[in-house]
């Protein structure tokens, strides 16, 4: 239990990934440490789904590395992500496929789901599962989204702009949902465009920038931090 | 006109692969056609006529030639022929496949599309027969190229009309293409059929004949075949309209499916597509079935031709095992690869629509989902090739004409070889350019095929005719199976798989 508590939950070592023409991720040092909510503010192509994207070895590194727990995010990925939830920055298109035909079949590759935690999690998002995926709303395929990603109850759950396209009423159960796993233990990486989101769910947080990370402060101090920002970006 | 051009920029890969497969089709056989023709009268002569025989024993899959023995005539059967086979499953594949609501943009970027690809075959034609210093006339080659482009679109009104009225469009739009071509096809052999001829268009592609000398070209057909797509776009647009709103209220459910088939690899592959996949076992068995019958036709027919070796009825079991090869064998094989095609663009779309992305965020490797898809498509194959198969045997002894056994197993089991081996390609060309591979694919499977059909004639090496999967399947029916063939199969097999597993360990997905 020790030696657990005292690696990581996501550590990386100058993870880049280049793009080319200045786009992509460069030397990402981060350390995110367990049951902690870490989130990744910055502005479109700042670098926060390339950096998630690696974490989930859909996207190889240029160089460095990432690890999850201790783990290899290339070498071990099946090992990564039997501990990982995670909310895609882009909702999947399942055709004709009806809502619990999807849970269903992820929850054949994934295995160890319990049934009544699916439909726990769908009752709360209102989500009807006996609906076709193409007749789903935006709203309802990112709902379907983050009951995928919370189902089986994971250590870590890595959330790419998790409230998109969610209603209010729907981002209120999102937010409840991350504090309960938060209360269970879990760690969570939330990427988000928006402060305030931000501000509002996590410990630490971190500010990406053209494909850096410019800094790496505690949430109280975020506050301080945008307004000298916005203050700098003034005229005088 | 924007929304045309960004539909037809978005399918750029695929012309740009028709236009292609149209290009080289036309070319590699109008060079195949001075290859094997030969030179004086009499030579072409005697070409014409074994075409002409050999057009008898597949007529039930093919329109029989006009003047074959002529360039024009040969590139018609053998060239513009298949490629109206092509572009109406091409014309399938764009109607059903894409989700935009803007129908008559769609049609209008997929006349373009057409339009580009006939005009490719027909300058393949004009390069081809220059280079055998004859020519083919321009008026006759527009008509031929106006009627490749009007039954596309004629088959692409209807198949866009039905993935208005039905979920499962893929699967009912292919259903009736294919019921409607052998209605055509099969109304050559079976006379009872003829009453029902005019409802196909490929009926009306075949009153004309424009390319050869002294052949026609059918006005009303063509007026025909652009009726049927002008009311097919028209009534798809209305439905299209209609259908926006029209939403069924019903009970809602938390649960998620508890089909057990979901939770077993292979199986969780296939479920999604099952009603294509009956539909699919249905054609297969139902291809067995007539196939037999018409092989039993045109057989009677060849026999009756005067020309035939004398005494060749008494080897009616070998000759009964070759026409079958030809024709069942030789359509099973045009169909798998056509049912391999299917897989493949689903792999492609799974890569495009995030599946992947989503599948991958599960416990499962990489390797797992090249196994898995290739695993789905054997199994597919299989069942396939088993119920062809079942089909053709029991038909055949039906009518009392005997057929090896032990060969008709060996024919299903390299049925299921075939596919794995295209299938293979495929999954290496998914792994490597997923957006690019559906178009690759059918560039590489047909550019095997013409290996296959004109290798020998267009003075390719042997190494390269032989890596051809169509010439490797050869024809077990009637002689069996080779073993190198079949070693060489495998190893394709097993080279694809593995060169696929490595590439799609290696790439990116969702970038």
């Amino acid at each position: 239990m020790l030696v657990e508590m005292a690696v990581a939950a996501i550590r990386t070592s100058a993870l880049t990934k280049d793009y080319g023409s200045g786009q992509g991720l460069f030397d990402l040092d981060l350390q995110v440490s367990p049951q902690q909510i870490f989130g990744c503010l910055g502005p479109d192509g700042s670098g926060k789904t390339t950096t998630i994207r690696l974490l989930m070895s859909m996207i190889r590194p240029t160089r460095g590395s990432a690890y999850v727990f201790g783990l290899d995010c290339i070498r071990e990925a099946v090992e990564v992500k039997r501990r990982v939830g995670y909310v895609p920055d882009e909702t999947p298109e399942f055709g004709s496929m009806r809502g619990g035909e999807i849970v269903a079949y992820l929850t054949g590759l994934r295995g160890g789901v319990h049934k009544d935690r699916v439909s726990e999690l769908a009752e709360r998002f209102d989500l009807d599962l006996g609906r076709r995926h193409r007749e789903y709303s935006r709203d309802d395929r990112q709902k379907l989204s983050i009951v995928l990603a919370f189902m089986h109850d994971p250590d870590l759950l890595i959330l790419d702009e998790p409230s998109k396209h969610l209603d209010e009423r729907g981002t209120a159960e999102l937010h409840a949902l991350i504090d309960e796993a938060r209360a269970g233990g879990a760690t969570i990486l939330l990427a988000s465009r928006s402060a305030a989101e931000v501000e509002s769910q996590c410990d630490v947080v971190g500010l990406l920038r053209r494909g850096k990370l410019s800094r790496v402060m505690r949430i109280e101090d975020l506050p301080l931090e945008l307004e000298e920002r916005s203050r700098k970006a003034l005229p005088p | 006109m924007s929304a045309t051009l960004r539909a037809l920029g978005q399918a750029r890969w695929t012309v740009l692969a028709f236009a292609i497969a149209g290009f080289a089709t036309t070319l590699l056989q109008s060079l195949a056609y001075f290859r094997m023709a030969g030179h004086t009268f009499a030579e072409r002569a005697a070409f014409g006529y074994s075409l002409s025989t050999e057009a008898v024993a597949n007529a039930a899959l093919f329109s029989p030639p006009f003047r074959p023995g002529t360039i024009a005539g040969y590139v018609e059967w053998r060239a513009f022929g298949p490629l109206a086979i092509l572009f109406a499953a091409w014309a399938l594949v764009a109607a059903t496949g894409a989700r935009s609501p803007q129908i008559v943009s769609r049609a209008a970027a997929f006349a373009l599309s057409v339009i580009i690809a006939s005009v490719a075959a027909c300058i393949g034609v004009l390069i081809g027969a220059a280079s055998g210093g004859e020519s083919v006339g321009g008026l006759p080659l527009v008509e031929a190229g106006v009627l490749l482009v009007a039954l596309a679109i004629a088959c692409y009104a209807i198949c866009l009309l039905v993935a208005q009225l039905t979920p499962a469009a893929t699967v009912v739009a292919g259903g009736l293409l294919l019921t409607l071509y052998f209605l055509n096809s099969l109304s050559r052999i079976f006379t009872q059929l003829d009453l029902a001829r005019w409802l196909s268009p490929f009926h009306y592609y075949d009153l004309s004949t424009p390319l050869p000398p002294g052949g026609h070209f059918d006005l009303g057909g063509l007026a025909m075949l652009v009726a049927i797509a002008a009311v097919g776009i028209a009534l798809a647009a209305g439905a299209s309209t209609s259908r926006v709103g029209g939403q069924v209220p019903r009970r809602t459910t938390h649960e998620p499916s508890g089909t057990p088939l979901l939770g077993l690899a292979v199986t969780r592959e296939l479920y999604s597509e099952r009603i294509a996949l009956a539909a699919w076992c249905a054609a297969f068995a139902v291809l067995g079935i007539v196939l037999v019958a018409a092989t039993r036709s045109s057989m009677q027919g060849l026999l009756s031709l005067p020309r035939l070796l004398p005494g060749l009825p008494q080897y009616i079991f070998v000759f009964y095992a070759q026409v079958l090869g030809q024709t069942w064998f030789h359509a099973a094989v045009l169909m798998l690869a056509g049912l391999t095609f299917a897989f493949v663009a689903r792999w492609a779309a799974e890569d495009r629509d995030g599946r992947l992305e989503a599948e991958l965020s599960a416990p499962y490797s990489r390797s797992a989902v090249v196994l898995e898809r290739l695993g789905a498509l054997a199994v597919t194959a299989a069942v396939l090739a088993a119920l062809s198969g079942l089909s053709v045997a029991f038909t055949s002894r039906s009518a009392n004409l005997a057929l090896d056994p032990a060969r008709l197993v060996d024919a299903c089991l390299l049925l299921v070889l075939f596919s794995l081996v295209m299938g293979a390609a495929g999954s290496l060309l998914v792994s490597w350019v997923p957006r690019a591979a559906p178009a690759l694919f059918v560039g590489f499977a047909f550019a095997s095929y013409l290996d296959d059909q004109i290798g020998g004639a267009l003075g390719l090496p042997g190494w390269a005719q032989s890596i051809s999967a169509f010439r490797l399947v050869g024809a077990p029916l009637a002689s069996g199976i080779d073993g190198r063939n079949l070693a060489l199969l495998l190893l394709l097999a097993l080279v694809g798989l593995g060169s696929s597993i490595l590439v799609m360990q290696r790439r990116d997905v969702g970038a």
